[in-house]
């Protein structure tokens, strides 16, 4: 019984994976403590790649409370997360390290 | 700079500081020596330093998932160290070794927590401070976060030894039990973010209280307040408060 219930969550977990077959990738650039572009476009309930390419030598924590993610990018890194699927609207996202010039914006469309 | 400083660092210090003051009053109530303290945390910033200064290696580890991978481990672990003081203080079973095995759950609680925030604020400072014209902001509104952060611990400890000890204990039990529940929906979130688990946002609350508020932040220290939450995040969440819960405020039955 307890393995046939650990067996069932795998399977509940790996499932959907088959369900959204559907990625879409989209990169952005740390530059200055700047994101380029700082405003991004992406298809709303579809699963998003993201990479981000640090090209400072500082580090970097990207972060969104809506989106839900924050991850650290050392200097002159480069890293991959995923987001969404996300409904269509606007998602602030920013650079904690650097917040007063590391601000950007998704818009799920 | 400064402002920001303070804000990272504050941030990083409070979920470590909070759970200090916790264990210290579990360590009191039990009459520990605080042996834990001394090895836990110098282990735990060494540890911190080295993490930090492997972080460029670890994060391409699984196809740039390494940095996921490790923290929702070090945060299950966490987990775990939690339940077994959790149980250990409210079942008072003897196993001969309970009070080494309470001990060691301690002092690994606070390494892993010293080691996972304090990664981040060294990358952050060693990113900065070489630079001459941050260097000065961004060390002072360290050392205003860092002071901000203790002080909270030490306000948890002194509020709990406050209060009647029986009460004291049970409350600090179930706010470990809160920490632990954030640390594993967290760790679900890592895991999300890195596309090895799926699982949809069920609500946004961030028009409520957003999530780098003063109030976000205090929730997400003390109770892992997500203001965009996965459902498997809620379903874990629950399942560990619930259990806990269970665990601390059941009361065996009269014997006739």
């Amino acid at each position: 019984m307890k393995y046939l219930s650990c067996l069932l969550i795998t399977a509940l977990l790996i499932l959907p994976r088959f369900c959204w077959a559907e990625i879409y990738s989209i990169t952005i650039r740390i530059s200055n403590h700047i994101f380029l572009p700082a405003e991004i476009h992406v298809p709303a309930n579809t699963k998003i790649k993201l990479f981000i390419i640090n090209e400072d030598n500082t580090a970097e924590e990207f972060e969104s409370g809506r989106l839900n993610r924050e991850k650290i990018i050392l200097g002159n890194q480069k890293t991959t997360l995923f987001i969404g699927p996300l409904k269509p609207g606007e998602y602030s996202f920013f650079g904690e390290f650097n917040p007063k010039t590391a601000q950007g914006i998704l818009i799920a469309k | 700079m400064l402002l920001s400083s303070v804000i990272i660092i504050l941030r990083e210090m409070l979920e470590a500081s909070i759970l200090l003051g916790l264990l210290l009053t579990i360590g009191q109530l039990s009459q520990q020596s605080k042996r834990w303290i001394i090895y836990g945390l110098p282990i735990g910033m060494t540890g911190a330093i080295i993490y930090a200064r492997h972080l460029g290696n670890i994060s391409l580890w699984f196809n740039d998932a390494g940095q996921e991978v490790s923290n929702a481990l070090i945060n299950i672990i966490m987990v775990l160290a939690i339940f077994t003081i959790i149980f250990v203080k409210k079942t008072m079973i003897d196993w001969g070794y309970t009070s080494r095995l309470l001990t060691f759950s301690m002092t690994l609680l606070l390494v892993l927590a010293t080691l996972l925030e304090g990664a981040e604020i060294y990358v952050y400072l060693s990113s900065f401070i070489p630079q001459s014209s941050q260097a000065y902001p961004v060390s002072v509104g360290a050392l205003i976060g860092a002071s901000i952060g203790a002080s909270v611990g030490a306000l948890v400890y002194y509020s709990l030894t406050l209060i009647r000890q029986a009460i004291a204990l049970s409350a600090a039990l179930f706010f470990l039990a809160l920490l632990a529940a954030g640390l594993l929906s967290q760790a679900i979130q890592l895991l999300i973010q890195i596309d090895w688990i799926e699982s949809r946002q069920v609500w946004d609350t961030s028009w409520l209280i957003a999530e780098n508020s003063l109030t976000g932040q205090l929730l997400y220290a003390t109770t892992g307040y997500e203001s965009t939450p996965a459902l498997m995040q809620v379903v874990v969440y629950f399942f560990v408060l619930v259990t806990a819960a269970v665990i601390i405020f059941y009361k065996k039955p009269p014997q006739p």
